[in-house]
């Protein structure tokens, strides 16, 4: 499966490219008072409002593992399950359930990898930043670990979701 | 391969319901007109009927064809006159519809369905009017076709006369026109069937069976196929002719012709008889009586009238340039006709173009997630346009030629949005249609007569408000057919006509749709409506007396409340008409009702044409900017700097705003939203720092910001110093109105009112309104996002939520607290009395305290009757003793200070009855009109002017008015109250009143002292400390409210001192039970309203038997 890849401080993460509708350079964002704090707001992209997710917080990291939050980042914005619908039925029951735009704001921007699906390990038990919860599998790639993400659940969307 | 079935099915489930839309009206149309039904609109129903169960055919639904074939035989015989319209007929085809309407909305399931009882139905009532049948007015007979049809002689080829030859095989396609020695019918024979077919839009048509050799299997066979042709058309002859089975028997030959009439196209009637193209056989039909034969098609309207007509068949058919191919005289391709549902549709379009039915337009379907993905870009289209005339400025300075085309594509873009928002509107006949029906089954069941006249059908609403416009609307009906409308004796009793007459109409005001139902029946007794409610406790006795006539109408709204007498199926079970109310609240609109008793009722809903635009007040609070929907936006309030004081006070620790009478809860938005107020310090927008600053800043600071004005550092410094400001105070700290000023939006939730404070007011613009993401269902502040003019997202709040989300709760309960602020706020003012001014009929201004007042009426003087030599007032349902006080008080010569600039005012001629706040006491004292009500200190001078019953005189607005007491003027009149009052001897007892208005302090000390109490006096709990602690006193009566020390804080200070067991009573304007309990829980022995004088002696009487 083809993987878009991004970095998260010292994270190396992935997210399967299906799902994935385009990435754009940070911008305006407007925030919605009263929601949890890993909700950084909403986007609008061409017309649509888009909910976009602060990975960072979502994934438990302090201000200071956060580093500067003046950072320039960019956001991964999903496709929705009906978009995805089209493209992948299976993909889209399985790991799509959210029906609204949502996006996440990442680090920086890596490549998309083509990665075996046989490759795909459990995530190790001492992998610090990240809960297992979040994690779909891992794949080693030229001697990094490539984290692949399962959207569903940072998006609180899966009953056994910690949050 | 599927797929396309369900495509197809998809079609047939949209054209069916098409149909069925048209069928519903058209049935309700023939139910009210029976036989003087307009031909058309009963063929158009047969072709409703008919076209469904074709298609039905071809899906193999067996059910629904079935069940429609039933119906349309019905059909059949009504259009062909042989039955008449009885109300058992359109009953069972209603029934019939009903079941068609379910089967065609489960279309997979619909085999399933029973629908065995309505065709057993409609067969009992054609196989009853099939014996039923008396011999032929009309001539053609459906289920006679033993009649034997008139010798047929042979062909004869006059030039009018049209010969139909029939093709001797079957293999033969009868395209040539040659009689090749079949039988041949001469429509010249069988006039009058022609000119009856005619009329009806009939066409003739020839069909050839091959029947069997063997006697039995051609009678069998034949008989089948009779039955079929009867099940469409009239048979008018057959070729051999015979009359009966026997006959048919012996007949030699294999092959019948037999000639049929029928509305249906040719290749309809071939997929419905079954038939070979080649068998079958179309006549020219000729147009009446001897004209060249034209093709008279079904749906011609004129053709329709009743009366047979002859020669403008001409005029009418150029007029109506057939779809059907040109003529070809004589005989035809079968194939030339066009395909059956292409046709009926057309039909249906011309033929109501004529008529007053609803209009079908040329049309094509659309999904709404496309249109809704074309607003969406129409929407980015005009934000581009927006960056773009921006952008244009600088670029015209270069290029000149630039601004004209930037200006086209703005009015282009402007008019591709309107255009685009309109493709969702949607007529609300969609809606409105459905109800003569509903009005229809209503009126069987409860028996009553019930006209309902739809207007305005074409009015356009959104999608999205028609959707949901529905449930209310028929809730609505229900409950005007189950308690507005009489039954007919009763309406003919009261001189009304028999049948209820109900309106629906739609209509533009004010850039809102308005959707009103009136009826002309009962009405709602608006003291019926409190009554109720107080039964339901959903109001207090207080509220009820003071309650208008319009908001006790709108309690019919409120939750849990029902009028009728009886839980009937059809409503009556309190759940209704709040929920009618939530739901057009959500869409934005709003719900009124008027009502006349005996003249019926209005109830209006007012509603935005679409609900994905709407206008909104864009507005900031702490840094973030919000949409405010302008509907329920009442005003926006500008608290002043200056005026903060006045306008805002803290009752309890909550702020209200004193706008005019009322007292509004205030809600700060950033707060409620938490919102942090602080500004980063690198905040790119000085001025508005400033300006914030402006309105923020306490006196000092102000100063500073206004020298920032020349020093946008300085303007910095002070925002900055206000952040400080706010972080070191607590939360409560923004409730401190020296911090709260700014704009008070006063917003409007199912008739409660309260304010929101914002910071600013930015601007008034058209938002579009998307959805909220799920991410966000859980806050109710929100009720959806839209798009700013520079792009950014913005929350559209949610009133009612907000509300929720700021523990305002208006519910029946805090509607009286709401009254209690009044109360509070009553004592904030001190010294200060409401007081009405009335002018007697001599002339004289008297006042009366308002809370001594339950209300003032204004009557008129016909209403004024002397019953033994007394006056008296008939007014609502009850008697009233009047009182005329300056009679009573002997002043009436007095005239004191009528201005002549008064005199000119309004002379209705009407007089008004002030009706006093004494329990059970039904007399009120007559005045000749209400000149003002002031709200000021009274100065009351008891000297000046004295009378018995007059407390005394002050001067307000340098005119003297006298004050009454009222109870002791009603008693000089000789009225008791019901209870007369207790016998007190309070000789040797010294009693103590405190009370802060000297008014009621009199008023109070007047009442002891007539019984002998030896009265002292003070103004407040202090003051009242210090006497107690210099005297002896056996009893206090004290008023609650009193500003330096309120009665409860006094009743507390007391406690453990000497005077702890000293009786105390407590005084109060307005009694309530919270406040009973809560005196009782503070050691008072009672509370009492502080003028009834009864209730106070009642309470000291059993002070004195302890």
């Amino acid at each position: 499966m083809l993987v878009s890849t991004f970095t998260l401080g010292e994270l190396y993460l992935g997210i399967n490219i299906r799902l994935v509708r385009e990435i754009n350079r940070s911008m305006e964002c407007t925030p919605v008072p009263g929601s949890p704090n890993y909700i950084r707001g909403m986007l609008n992209i061409r017309g649509r409002v888009i909910t976009l997710f602060d990975l960072k917080t979502r994934l438990g990291w302090s201000r200071q593992e956060s580093g500067e939050p003046k950072t320039k980042h960019y956001n991964v914005i999903m496709k929705t399950r009906d978009e995805v619908l089209k493209i992948d039925q299976e993909l889209a029951l399985t790991k799509c359930p959210w029906e609204d735009p949502v996006g996440l704001a990442v680090d920086q921007l890596g490549d998309v990898r083509d990665i075996v699906d046989d490759n795909i390990l459990p995530p190790p038990a001492n992998l610090t930043g990240i809960s297992a919860d979040f994690i779909h599998g891992v794949v080693e790639f030229e001697r990094n670990l490539l984290i692949i993400l399962d959207v569903a659940t940072v998006l609180g969307l899966n009953s056994q979701a910690s949050s | 391969m599927s797929e396309e079935d369900d495509e197809l099915l998809g079609m047939f489930v949209q054209e069916a319901t098409e149909h069925l839309e048209t069928i519903e009206p058209d049935l309700l149309t023939l139910e009210e007109q029976g036989d003087n039904t307009d031909p058309e609109i009963i063929n158009r129903l047969f072709r409703g009927v008919h076209s469904i169960k074709g298609s039905a055919g071809f899906f193999g639904l067996s059910s629904i064809t079935k069940l429609s074939h039933t119906m349309e035989n019905l059909l059949g015989k009504v259009r062909e006159k042989s039955m008449s319209v009885t109300p058992a007929v359109t009953d069972s085809l209603l029934s019939g519809l009903d079941k068609l309407q379910t089967m065609i909305h489960d279309v997979t399931g619909s085999d399933a369905v029973d629908a065995s009882e309505q065709i057993a139905t409609i067969q009992a009532i054609l196989e009853g009017a099939g014996m039923a049948i008396s011999p032929p007015k009309e001539l053609p007979k459906p289920a006679a076709p033993e009649e034997k049809p008139a010798e047929k002689p042979a062909a004869d080829n006059g030039p009018k006369g049209v010969v139909l030859t029939a093709t001797a095989l079957p293999p033969t396609p009868p395209k040539s026109a040659a009689p090749a020695g079949g039988h041949s019918f001469n429509l010249e024979n069988h006039l009058a069937d022609v000119t009856d077919a005619i009329t009806h839009g009939r066409r003739f048509y020839v069909v050839t069976n091959s029947l069997p050799a063997g006697k039995e299997d051609k009678v069998t066979q034949y008989n089948t196929i009779k039955a079929l042709m009867e099940s469409v058309g009239a048979i008018v002859a057959t070729q051999p002719s015979f009359d009966s089975n026997k006959e048919l028997e012996a007949l030699s030959d294999t092959t019948v012709y037999t000639l049929i009439s029928t509305v249906l196209e040719e290749d309809l009637l071939l997929s419905l008889l079954q038939l070979d193209a080649s068998l079958l056989e179309k006549l020219p039909t000729p147009a009446m009586p001897a004209t060249a034969p034209a093709p008279a098609t079904a749906a011609a309207p004129a053709a329709r009238k009743p009366t047979p007509r002859a020669p403008p068949a001409d005029d009418e058919d150029e007029n109506q340039p057939p779809e059907e191919a040109p003529y070809v005289p004589r005989l035809r391709k079968p194939r030339q006709a066009p395909l059956p549902k292409k046709s009926s549709t057309t039909r249906v379009e011309s033929s109501t173009g004529k008529s007053s039915n609803p209009m079908v337009e040329e049309t094509l379907r659309v999904s709404v997630s496309l249109l809704d993905e074309l607003i969406n870009n129409a929407g980015e289209l005009v934000l581009a346009r927006n960056q773009l005339s921006r952008a244009a400025v600088e670029v015209q300075a270069k290029f000149p030629h630039f601004g004209p085309l930037v200006q086209n594509l703005d009015s282009i873009t402007s008019r591709i949005q309107e255009r685009v928002m309109q493709a969702r509107m949607q007529p609300v006949s969609v809606v409105f249609n459905k109800f003569p029906r509903i009005v229809r089954d209503l009126a069987h069941k409860l028996g009553k007569k019930i006209d309902l006249e739809l207007r305005g059908g074409d009015v356009d609403l959104d999608k999205s408000v028609i959707e949901h416009l529905s449930d209310p609307l028929t809730h609505m009906i229900r409950n005007v057919a189950d308690h507005a409308i009489e039954l007919p004796q009763d309406r003919l009793a009261m001189h009304k006509p028999e049948a209820g007459q109900v309106e629906l109409a739609a209509y533009h005001e004010n850039g809102l749709v308005n959707i009103a139902l009136s009826d002309d029946g009962a009405g709602i007794d608006a003291e019926r409506v409190k009554a109720k409610a107080l039964e339901r406790g959903l109001i207090t006795e207080r509220q009820a007396d003071t309650m208008s006539e319009e908001d006790a109408l709108d309690l019919i709204f409120a939750p849990g409340f029902s009028m009728a007498k009886k839980v009937s199926d059809v409503s009556g079970r309190g759940v209704g008409m709040d929920v009618v109310r939530t739901n057009i609240e959500k869409l934005g609109g709003t719900v009124q009702i008027q009502s006349k008793v005996g003249k019926g009722t209005t109830i209006t809903l007012k509603l935005p044409l679409t609900l994905a635009i709407i206008p909104a007040m864009i507005v900031s609070a702490g840094r973030q900017r919000f949409a405010i929907p302008e509907i329920g936006l009442v005003e926006i309030v500008r608290v002043a700097e200056s005026d903060r004081a006045q306008q805002i006070e803290i009752v309890g620790n909550a702020p209200v705003l004193r706008l005019r009478n009322m007292l509004l809860p205030l809600v700060d938005l950033a707060d409620v939203l938490d919102i942090p107020r602080n500004w980063p310090p690198n905040s790119s927008d000085p001025e508005r720092r400033e300006r914030l600053s402006d309105r923020r800043a306490t006196q000092k600071k102000a100063q500073e910001a206004a020298f920032s004005t020349a020093n946008p550092k300085a303007g910095v410094k002070s925002a900055n110093a206000i952040k400080e400001e706010r972080r070191d105070g607590p939360n409560g700290d923004r409730r401190d109105p020296n911090n709260l000023v700014a704009y008070v939006m006063v917003l409007n939730v199912g008739g409660n009112e309260f304010g929101m404070v914002v910071d600013e007011v930015l601007d008034s613009e058209e938002i579009v309104v998307k959805p909220l993401p799920a991410f966000f269902k859980d806050n109710p502040c929100f009720s959806a996002t839209t798009i700013l003019g520079d792009g950014s997202v913005s929350l559209i709040i949610d009133y009612a939520g907000l509300m929720e989300q700021a523990k305002i709760n208006f519910s029946n309960v805090e509607r009286a607290t709401r009254m209690d602020l009044d109360e509070e706020r009553r004592a904030a003012l001190r010294e200060k009395q409401n007081i009405i001014l009335l002018e007697t009929g001599t002339g004289l201004i008297m006042g009366i305290v308002h809370s001594m007042v339950r209300r003032v009426e204004k009557i008129s003087p016909v209403l004024l009757d002397t019953i033994g030599g007394l006056p008296y007032v008939r007014y609502d349902g009850k008697t009233f003793r009047a009182i005329y006080p300056d009679m009573v008080m002997g002043l009436e010569g007095m005239g004191l200070s009528r201005s002549n600039a008064d005199s000119d005012e309004e002379e209705d001629g009407n007089l008004c009855m002030v009706v006093p706040n004494i329990p059970d006491l039904q007399a009120g004292l007559i005045f000749s009109r209400i000149i003002d009500t002031r709200e000021t200190n009274i100065d009351l001078d008891c000297r000046a002017i004295q009378a018995p019953g007059l407390f005394g005189s002050a001067q307000i607005d340098d005119r003297v008015v006298l004050f009454p007491d009222v109870n002791a003027v009603f008693e000089m009149a000789g009225i008791r109250p019901p209870a007369p009052p207790p016998s007190v001897e309070g000789g040797g007892f010294r009693v103590l009143v405190v009370d802060d208005t000297p008014f009621l302090r009199v008023l109070t000390s007047n009442y002891l002292s007539s019984v002998g109490f030896s009265v002292d006096q003070a103004e407040d709990g202090q003051a009242a400390i210090q006497k107690l602690n210099l005297g002896n006193y056996d009893l206090l009566v004290t008023d609650l409210n009193m500003p330096v020390m309120d009665g409860f804080e006094l009743a507390n200070e007391l406690n453990g001192t000497r005077h702890a067991d000293l009786p105390m009573i407590a005084t109060t304007s307005s009694i309530s039970s919270e406040l009973e309990d809560r005196c009782l829980r503070t050691g008072f022995v009672s509370c009492v309203p502080n003028i009834d004088k009864n209730r106070l002696l009642k309470v000291v009487s059993t002070l004195r038997h302890r």
